[in-house]
């Protein structure tokens, strides 16, 4: 079920109705009546890898039980590999195993020796990447002896299947989540409306900025040939704004939704084009899986406190990891590192810890020093947008070529302009003006226009929903749908 | 304080409805700035033809309409549009024979070899209806297509219209004789440089779609349910005729309906000069096609 469908928008209301009017009741009725709302939500879309996730859950249940009982190391440790076997052997097999046998069959022939080896027709379990993070950090916090295991088995799979981030996360942490599963939910009115609020902004990020940007950025990359560097400079612009609007847009839904059932989820990005350096995006992006990379692979691979060079190596493998996960092509790893080269000066002159914080606090506008650092990094983050929004390796190559040619100076191509070509470039300034001026806020609505007399506010969030049904056209599936 | 909260939100959704009735004005007033105003015609029922040609741009640019009236006598109206297919010209026709006069002939222009298939410059083009969602038929069709929701549609005339609603620039001029007869574009005088345009030449049945072929038949049976002659024709293409398109046309047409193909033997269609581009006939091409569809079409009232 897609969050910006009428399905869900049937959904919701009523799971949120009976919820709070009937199972809030009971702390087990409640958990149980979110399972099952979670359950179909996600059997919406394909009943059949519901089993998936039951499994993925009941793996982890046990070995959590497993090894919070065991007696010896090497038996913690025992346990621990199966949870890592099972789950990255599903994601293993469902995401990356025709990647691995295609390249394998090439790299076989490449040397003279043909390889019979055929790829599976795989269908790719939606948000299998986000609950398996998921699900492998409950039991690896079990294992450090951070969280204690849950004894209700209910309470684990909801935690599991929670429907507002189930399929494109935030990556919640068990030891965040999970005890939220533990105590009965009080229904807070400031806190549902902020939700809704939450909500709205997140319909307009993906609805109006991302899927309008999409119809953009498609038409040039799709046709890059035919196009000068600066109209393929302005598609990857458009493109930058379509993966944020699209992403950070279902996050706030996510967390929007999540705060309605009483539930707080983690943030999940602080608006990161607003960063005065890679590093201080790669803090605001994405949060949750960065930090998850941050805590399961960097830290333990020795993180920082080898020396720098050692930082370097872990800093260069988490953003070939990170890239990796977004899918099972050479394009998402030139990604990953080409963002580690952006941030590996940063670490090494020890600049990478310079900007925290809302930039300009208090400022209507940036410093003209903040303003080109956030300029500049915007382009770098944009230039490598390039090799995630392409087909293939070359193709990024090809259009790269073209903008850092001669006809980066030409006019960007542009035919008659339709009103929903306007209205993107008019809307991409106003979404930029909106998040700049709730920039030390959790999400750019959440205090927006509380001064105002209750009209005039209802009138702003109708003038929002009418934008959205001016602007929509077919259902549009999230991108990190596909992760 | 659930209940305050689920109060507070219908009342908002009250509000929502009542202020979106504000945007009837707009959405009644799109359909008088469209360029091309056929489709509105044809469903306020002022399209008044004996004989109806249809099709994507084939239909359009491979028939002379001026000179058609000339050689049969009969009123003659076009409507066929560019980039457009058989699931489109099928629902245009299914408007069409309950609001207009019933023509005595249609005249479908078939695509060659995309007629039944998926090609990516015809589609069904919804760019055409947007404009006209004041219409209960095209809101309909929308919904039907994905393209607006149920819901949403039957509670918000914001969600009926969409972007085009607010294009208050001046529309593209068109030429003189897109009322009068449909034409779309005129024809050209520009001919196709010579040389190899090469393609797959062979039909690959399994391209095909099952909509498209229902939209085929249904096409057909909105003809004959009405006694309206059905003629397929086929124009010429500066490149060969897919073999086996036409057998797969003759498989799939009823008995009453009527194929036209052009005469192959004619050696000036092997001419580059008759071509805009290798798909589409230029005026002297059309010309050409235009004369030969003129003699079927008599004999067909003679018969």
């Amino acid at each position: 079920m897609l969050f910006n469908s009428i399905d869900f928008a049937l959904f919701f209301p009523l799971v949120f109705l009976l919820y709070w009017g009937i199972f809030n009741r009971s702390l087990r009725w409640s958990n149980g009546f979110l399972l099952i709302s979670s359950y179909v939500f996600y059997g919406w879309w394909d009943w059949r890898f519901l089993f998936l996730i039951a499994f993925s859950s009941l793996i982890d249940y046990f070995v959590g039980q497993g090894v919070f009982r065991a007696r010896t190391q090497v038996q913690r440790k025992f346990l621990l590999a199966v949870s890592l076997t099972v789950n990255l052997g599903l994601l293993g097999v469902f995401k990356y195993y025709n990647f691995f046998i295609e390249n394998l069959t090439e790299a076989f022939r490449l040397f003279g020796h043909p390889l019979e080896m055929s790829s599976l027709q795989i269908i790719l379990p939606v948000g299998i990447s986000f609950y398996t993070f998921q699900t492998l950090s409950y039991t690896i916090d079990v294992y450090r002896n951070e969280i204690k295991p849950t004894q209700d088995i209910i309470e684990f799979f909801a935690f599991v299947s929670f429907f507002p981030q189930l399929v494109a996360g935030p990556i919640e942490r068990a030891r965040e989540l999970l005890p939220q599963f533990g105590v009965k939910r009080e229904f807070n009115y400031a806190v549902a409306v902020d939700g809704m609020r939450q909500i709205l902004f997140g319909l307009f990020k993906k609805m109006v900025i991302a899927d309008n940007c999409a119809v953009l950025a498609n038409d040039i990359f799709n046709n890059y040939e035919l196009y000068s560097g600066s109209t393929l400079l302005l598609g990857a612009i458009f493109f930058a704004f379509q993966i944020y609007g699209d992403f950070s847009g279902y996050s706030d839904i996510a967390l929007g939704t999540a705060s309605l059932l009483g539930f707080r989820l983690s943030r999940n990005f602080a608006y990161p084009y607003f960063s005065r350096d890679v590093a201080e995006f790669w803090r605001r992006w994405h949060i949750s899986l960065t930090s998850w990379f941050r805590d399961y692979v960097y830290i333990p691979l020795g993180g920082s406190r080898g020396g720098k060079w050692m930082a370097a190596r872990n800093t260069f493998i988490i953003f070939l990891v990170s890239g990796f996960w977004h899918g099972p092509n050479w394009t998402f790893l030139a990604w990953g590192g080409l963002n580690a080269l952006f941030f590996l000066p940063l670490l090494l002159t020890g600049k990478n810890r310079q900007h925290w914080g809302v930039v300009d606090e208090g400022s209507l506008l940036p410093s003209p020093m903040n303003a080109a650092k956030i300029v500049f990094t915007f382009f770098l983050i944009t230039f490598s947008w390039v090799f995630f929004r392409a087909e293939n390796i070359q193709q990024a190559l090809d259009i790269i070529k073209k903008i850092i040619s001669s006809s980066l100076f030409e006019l960007p191509h542009w035919g008659r302009m339709s009103i929903r070509e306007m209205a993107v470039i008019g809307f991409i300034p106003v979404f930029l003006a909106l998040e700049w001026h709730g920039r030390s806020w959790a999400h750019a609505l959440e205090n927006f226009g509380s001064q105002w007399p209750r009209p005039a506010r209802w009138l702003g969030y109708a003038a929002m929903i009418f934008t959205i049904f001016f602007l929509t056209g077919e259902e549009q599936e999230f991108i990190y749908f596909q992760f | 304080m659930v209940k305050h909260f689920v109060l507070k939100c219908g009342l908002f959704l009250l509000f929502l409805v009542v202020i979106d009735k504000a945007f009837l004005p707009l959405r009644n007033s799109v359909p008088n700035r469209v360029s091309d105003p056929r489709v509105r015609e044809l469903l306020e029922g002022n399209i008044d033809a004996d004989i109806l040609i249809m099709g994507s741009s084939r239909g359009d640019e491979s028939i002379r309409n001026t000179e058609l009236e000339e050689a049969t006598g009969k009123k003659v109206f076009n409507l066929s549009f560019h980039g457009t297919e058989v699931e489109f010209s099928t629902f245009l026709l299914e408007l069409f024979v309950d609001r207009n006069r019933l023509p005595e002939t249609i005249v479908r222009v078939l695509d060659d070899p995309h007629e039944l298939c998926k090609e990516e410059y015809i589609d069904f083009r919804f760019d055409l209806l947007y404009p006209l969602v004041k219409y209960a038929p095209v809101r309909k069709e929308l919904v039907k297509r994905g393209q607006k929701n149920w819901l949403l549609n039957a509670l918000f005339v914001s969600h009926q219209v969409n972007w085009q609603a607010f294009d208050f620039r001046q529309p593209p001029a068109h030429n003189d004789t897109l009322l009068r007869y449909g034409t779309q574009v005129e024809l050209n005088d520009k001919s196709l440089p010579k040389g190899e345009y090469v393609r797959d030449s062979s039909l690959n049945q399994s391209l095909e779609l099952r909509e498209k072929v229902q939209a085929f038949k249904r096409f057909e049976a909105i003809c004959h349910e009405r006694d309206v002659n059905l003629v397929l024709a086929l124009a010429p293409n500066y490149r060969e005729v897919t073999q086996g398109f036409m057998q797969r046309i003759k498989e799939l047409a009823d008995p009453e309906t009527h194929l036209f193909e052009f005469d192959r033997c004619l050696q000036a269609y092997a001419d580059s000069t008759c071509y805009n581009d290798p798909t589409h006939l230029n005026r002297k091409g059309a010309g050409l096609f235009t004369s030969e569809l003129a003699t079927c079409l008599n004999k067909l009232e003679r018969e």
